[in-house]
């Protein structure tokens, strides 16, 4: 194992979790024992992060099946014996040790994806949007009465006409099948996302699956999915409208549309839905340019900061170290991201390279969401800021995704020697 | 893959992300730049609380300096509305919402309240009948599903979880819960005391629990109770501190903070500008679960905002003698009535009490409250100033003073008792039925013959009557500093024409004057006369001393670094407006009342057992002179031999009297002794007043 391991990557992360440790540290003064449990968590994160340094990527490639496949008993066992936590159930207790499977979800989802989408369509002809929805395959039918029986009598009067839709649909796939054979379409690429996605949101945290999502587009964007022809785009374009009022109306819950509205007007129902994001704008507005200093920002120690360990520790952070340090943090991110794509850009192995943006847009979606939340742009959304929310799972598979990068630029370096020599 | 297109796919992801990343650096640096200012304002107001540091109340102290009532530190447990509320709507809401009547919500109050103490996620159920409401507009924490309402525990209302933790630290029954869970949900967006001085026990485990967040908007805060050294002793005198009214709360608007006490009655009450002190204030920044930050940086937040150190009210130093006051109260025992002691020589008040007596430390528990309040031996109210009785024969000394200065009797005079008095067609009994025999007014005081001073009534009228009860103090209140007071009632034409009148044939309302049979009813403390307690000690004070000293209580504030603010000395008061022959001959009839072998109280003082106040008198050589009296509460029913039958019905017993001083040549106090429904003076009430006098004059450890 003589690999050059990539230094830049390498420093952007360590500088990254420094500055997290460092904040968080100063937000759970009050708490001490939450701090200590995540350094032994960063110890983890730093094994995990040494594991995807230089175990050979084919491995985790190869495994991906399997790992998925474990999210998914993982995320069915939290809706079975999770433990509750504010009313949702996220995490699954072993002893003193809780994880929160849905972190790793998001890994699993990436790693299958680029695990298929790096093999089939090898002919370099790229994949179409059929091929990655597979709108034909006869799981989502049945997926689709599964949602109606459990959420059933939430739809009302919608029952009917999508009860009918899901005969039809299946009724189709079927034909469909017995057409063109299987191919590989029982479970497309979609159903890759939409399998976690579910079981997460029913936990609910309606944040998380949004990433999951986000993760998997991230990889289709890498793999460079074909656009339909424009006349098939017109006659879908009324679905995200259709699909937002159903959602709206028969999937969101109460507390999820409040959140919603409390962003358009925060001060209407400050002591609910809008106290947050007042409290977290408040308190970055605190700051200043150059902060209030370390463990001295009223909001963050006041504990007026709802969550300020977890989703809210940007508020922290900018409270206490000021326009300069988010801007710092902003910056780390952006370049770990900078770096990692262009680790994607240039990898010869095209599983790192997809894996690569899954991984990127994890990253960029959950910082862009959660700053946008606590600086009261964005709904606020159960999510967590990487690196720097407290939180375990998170911080391991997130060392372990960067770990895998830092190989994917260092074996570019030795590859690139090999050439040469 | 072609490479062009790998470089164009990267391109786009970095410059979207970088485009996203502007976006919220943006949003953030004019958050951090052009908000700041705003935002500091309002943390500043949303961080930094102003509290008051409670300030401690004057002591009340006896006349030798002896504490009687003071002030310690306690714990209280406050509640602060607007943080508890964030928790969930309140069962108003909800009984609004679903059209449920509030009682109904009894039950489920209860099950959540164990629920949430439980750490129960199990919701609790409500049937709904009737007409289910309208969709979409579930409160948080509640759903309604086919008829049933569930509410989470974990969201709805914490005030019964809380309510029910603390019932199980502060040891409260059901009622005393439920009643606190209301406190709870009343307190709206204002702060309220709920419980005053906890105990250590209770204070370290719920600032526990605060500790770890748990039991939101709650407050532990330093206050001051009033601690009453002695329990019931003095009540009357001292009286009660209570919480502030939010009718006050309006009236008095910044003097006074919810929760603060204020005196009710009493010492308390009435001295109020004097004991009550000035309440500090600081300035503090509290975490959310109420605990005080600390640091550099609250230092700098908080700048120059001052710290206002509490000031101490005033000691009030009574005339009342601490030791006299509990052997007072010893020896009354569970009577009812009323024991006044006055100084003869400067008109102090030595001791004064009231039975039954409430306990002021206990006062403030509502349970208590209720009881004494609706109790039918009415121990809150004042008997020596608040409660009006006949004087009886005690009033004697009046209508005999009366005559002596209208000249309508001398030391000479005589007058002969048949054993009834006639007058109009209707007839007076004497006590004694078959008569005194002739008398002289010394003698007729010491039988307290009542035809005598019928007589006398009859003779002079009401008016000689009048003026000598208004010289000695009687029809008008003390003003001391303990009331409330009443006057009692003088037979005066003004009050008869309230009280007698009647209706013509055109249904005119005639009213009457008084007539002289209302004056023989008075001569003798019955009709239209009526005193206090306090009223009888002062005339038979007045009496002994010969003038017209005006009683105080008071005897003088003192500042708490001991300076003296006021006092309240004797002024020399002036002689009475009596001729000195006649108190003379006057407190001549008193001195044989209790000495002369003849006199009504004769047997109670020379019969005395050993150790009791009147043998311990005898054996100093001292003599006493006082008054009996048996003042008639309902006409007595007798049985068809003459004998009264409504002796053993307490209610329809006879109150009695004594009034007197001592010792009776050189007098330094004068007291009145009051036993409702006592039966006779000289047999129930005379041997307490012997006894008073006694603790006085010979004090046990010397005699």
């Amino acid at each position: 194992m003589n690999l050059k391991v990539d230094r830049l990557l390498l420093a952007t992360l360590l500088g990254i979790l420094g500055l997290a440790l460092v904040n968080l540290q100063s937000a759970t003064l009050h708490r001490p024992s939450a701090f200590d449990a995540q350094v032994v968590w960063l110890g983890l994160a730093m094994l995990a992060l040494a594991v995807a340094v230089y175990v050979p990527s084919s491995v985790v490639d190869r495994l991906s099946p399997l790992a998925w496949v474990a999210v998914v008993v993982l995320l069915v066992m939290v809706l079975v014996m999770g433990t509750k936590v504010n009313g949702a159930k996220r995490w699954l207790s072993f002893g003193a040790l809780r994880i929160q499977p849905s972190e790793f979800a998001k890994l699993g989802v990436i790693f299958l994806l680029a695990h298929t989408m790096s093999r089939s369509r090898s002919d370099g002809a790229g994949w179409s949007l059929s091929d990655l929805l597979g709108p034909l395959n006869p799981s989502r039918p049945v997926a689709l009465v599964g949602l109606l029986i459990w959420r059933g009598e939430r739809l009302g009067q919608g029952y009917y006409p999508l009860a009918a839709l899901a005969l039809v649909w299946f009724v189709l796939s079927v034909v469909a099948l017995s057409r063109n054979g299987l191919r590989g379409r029982i479970v497309a690429p979609l159903d890759t996302i939409l399998v976690p996605m579910v079981l997460i949101n029913i936990e609910p945290d309606l944040g998380t699956s949004l990433v999951v999502l986000v993760c998997g587009l991230g990889v289709f964007w890498g793999a460079g999915v074909q656009m339909p022809p424009k006349r098939a785009l017109l006659a879908v374009s009324p679905l995200p409208f259709v699909g937002g009022w159903f959602a709206w109306n028969f999937m969101l819950l109460d507390y999820q549309k409040a959140r919603v509205l409390g962003v358009l007007n925060p001060e209407a129902d400050a002591q609910h839905t809008g106290y947050h994001t007042i409290q977290s704008i408040n308190a970055i507005a605190n700051g200043g340019v150059f902060g209030r200093g370390l463990g001295a920002g009223a909001q963050a120690q006041t504990a007026r900061l709802p969550e300020h360990h977890t989703d809210f520790i940007f508020a922290v952070l900018a409270e206490e170290w000021g326009l300069l340090g988010s801007l710092l943090a902003l910056l780390l991110l952006f370049t770990l991201v900078l770096l990692i794509i262009d680790g994607a850009r240039h990898t010869p192995d095209r599983f790192l390279e997809l894996s690569g943006y899954g991984i990127a847009s994890l990253i960029v979606f959950q910082v862009v969401v959660n700053v946008g939340m606590v600086s009261g742009i964005m709904p606020v959304v159960g999510m967590t800021l990487p690196f720097f929310s407290k939180g375990g799972s998170s911080l391991v598979s997130l060392c372990f995704a960067v770990g895998l990068m830092i190989q994917a630029r260092s074996s570019r370096a030795s590859g690139v020697a090999k050439r040469q020599y | 893959m072609n490479a062009e297109s790998r470089s164009f796919r990267a391109l786009v992801f970095v410059l979207s992300v970088g485009f996203l990343f502007v976006l919220i650096s943006l949003r953030v640096a004019y958050l951090s730049v052009f908000a700041h200012e705003r935002a500091r304002a309002a943390i500043n107001q949303q961080v930094i609380s102003e509290e008051p540091i409670a300030h401690q109340r004057g002591r009340i102290l006896d006349r030798s300096g002896e504490v009687i009532v003071d002030s310690r530190p306690s714990i209280d447990l406050w509640v602060d509305g607007r943080r508890v509320l964030m928790t969930g709507p309140r069962f108003s809401e909800l009984a609004r919402r679903y059209n449920l009547p509030i009682s109904s919500l009894d039950e489920p109050r209860r099950l959540l309240g164990i629920a949430a103490l439980a750490g129960s996620e199990e919701p609790v159920i409500i049937k709904h009948q009737g007409v289910p409401p309208k969709r979409g507009k579930d409160l948080p924490g509640v759903t309604y599903k086919n008829g049933e309402i569930h509410i989470n525990p974990r969201v709805f209302p914490s005030s019964e979880g809380i309510a029910y933790r603390l019932a199980r630290y502060l040891n409260l029954d059901d009622r005393r819960r439920s009643s606190l869970a209301r406190a709870i949900e009343k307190s709206g967006n204002l702060e309220r005391l709920l419980v005053t001085d906890l105990s250590e026990a209770a204070w370290h485990r719920i600032g526990a629990e605060l500790s770890v967040g748990q039991m939101r908007g709650l407050l532990l805060r330093e206050g001051m109770r009033r601690a009453y050294r002695y329990g019931r002793v003095a009540y009357h005198v001292l009286g009660y501190l209570n919480e502030v009214s939010e009718d006050e709360l309006k009236k008095f608007g910044g003097a006074l903070r919810g929760g603060e006490l204020v005196g009710r009655v009493g010492i308390e009450r009435h001295m109020e500008s004097m004991l009550r002190g000035v309440d500090g204030a600081r300035f503090v920044i509290r975490n959310s679960r109420g605990a005080v930050m600390r640091g550099q940086w609250v230092d700098e937040m908080l700048g120059d905002r001052p710290w206002i150190d509490p000031v101490k009210g005033h000691d009030v130093e009574l005339t009342i003698d601490l030791a006299l006051q509990q052997r007072v109260e010893k020896v009354f025992k569970h009577r009812r009535g009323a024991v006044v002691v006055i100084d003869t020589r400067n008109g102090e008040i030595l001791a004064l009490a009231s039975f039954p007596r409430p306990n002021p430390n206990r006062i403030r528990h509502g349970a208590y409250n209720r009881a004494i309040t609706h109790h039918q031996d009415k121990p809150m109210v004042n008997r020596v100033l608040a409660e009006h009785y006949a004087p009886a024969s005690t009033f004697k000394v009046v209508t005999a003073l009366a005559a002596l200065e209208s000249a309508t009797v001398n030391s000479e005079t005589w007058r002969y008792c048949p054993g009834k008095f006639e007058l109009a067609g209707s007839t007076w009994a004497c006590w004694k039925r078959q008569g005194h025999g002739s008398l002289d007014l010394v003698g007729a005081l010491r039988h307290s013959c009542n035809v005598y001073f019928y007589k006398l009534a009859d003779r002079m009228g009401m008016k000689p009557i009048l003026s000598v009860a208004k010289e000695l103090g009687l029809g008008e209140t003390a003003g001391l500093s303990i009331g409330p007071e009443i006057t009692g009632v003088l037979p005066t034409d003004a009050y008869c024409r309230q009280r007698k009148f009647w209706v013509d044939a055109r249904g005119r309302k005639r009213r009457l004057s008084c007539t002289s049979g209302d004056a023989v009813n008075a001569a003798i403390g019955q009709g239209f006369v009526t005193v206090t307690p306090y009223q009888l000690a002062l005339a038979y004070a007045r009496i002994a001393s010969g003038k017209r000293i005006e009683p105080r209580i008071v005897r003088r504030v003192v500042a708490q670094n001991t300076r003296e603010v006021e006092s309240y000395s004797d002024e020399n008061p002036p002689k009475l407006n009596f001729k000195r022959e006649h108190l003379d001959l006057i407190r001549e009839g008193l001195r044989a009342v209790v000495n002369d072998p003849r006199g009504t109280a004769y047997r109670t003082f020379y019969n005395a057992a050993e150790g009791e106040g009147a043998a311990r008198l005898r054996a100093a050589g001292i003599e006493v002179s006082g008054k009996t009296g048996t003042a008639q509460v309902r006409a007595i029913k007798r049985d068809s031999k003459g004998r009264a039958i409504a002796e053993a019905v307490y209610a329809g017993r006879d109150h009695a009297w004594f009034a007197g001083y001592a010792p009776a040549d050189n007098p330094v106090m004068a007291v009145a002794v009051l036993v409702e429904h006592g039966g006779s003076g000289g047999r129930a009430a005379a041997p307490i007043a012997f006894e008073v006098m006694a603790a006085v004059l010979v004090p046990k450890d010397e005699g």
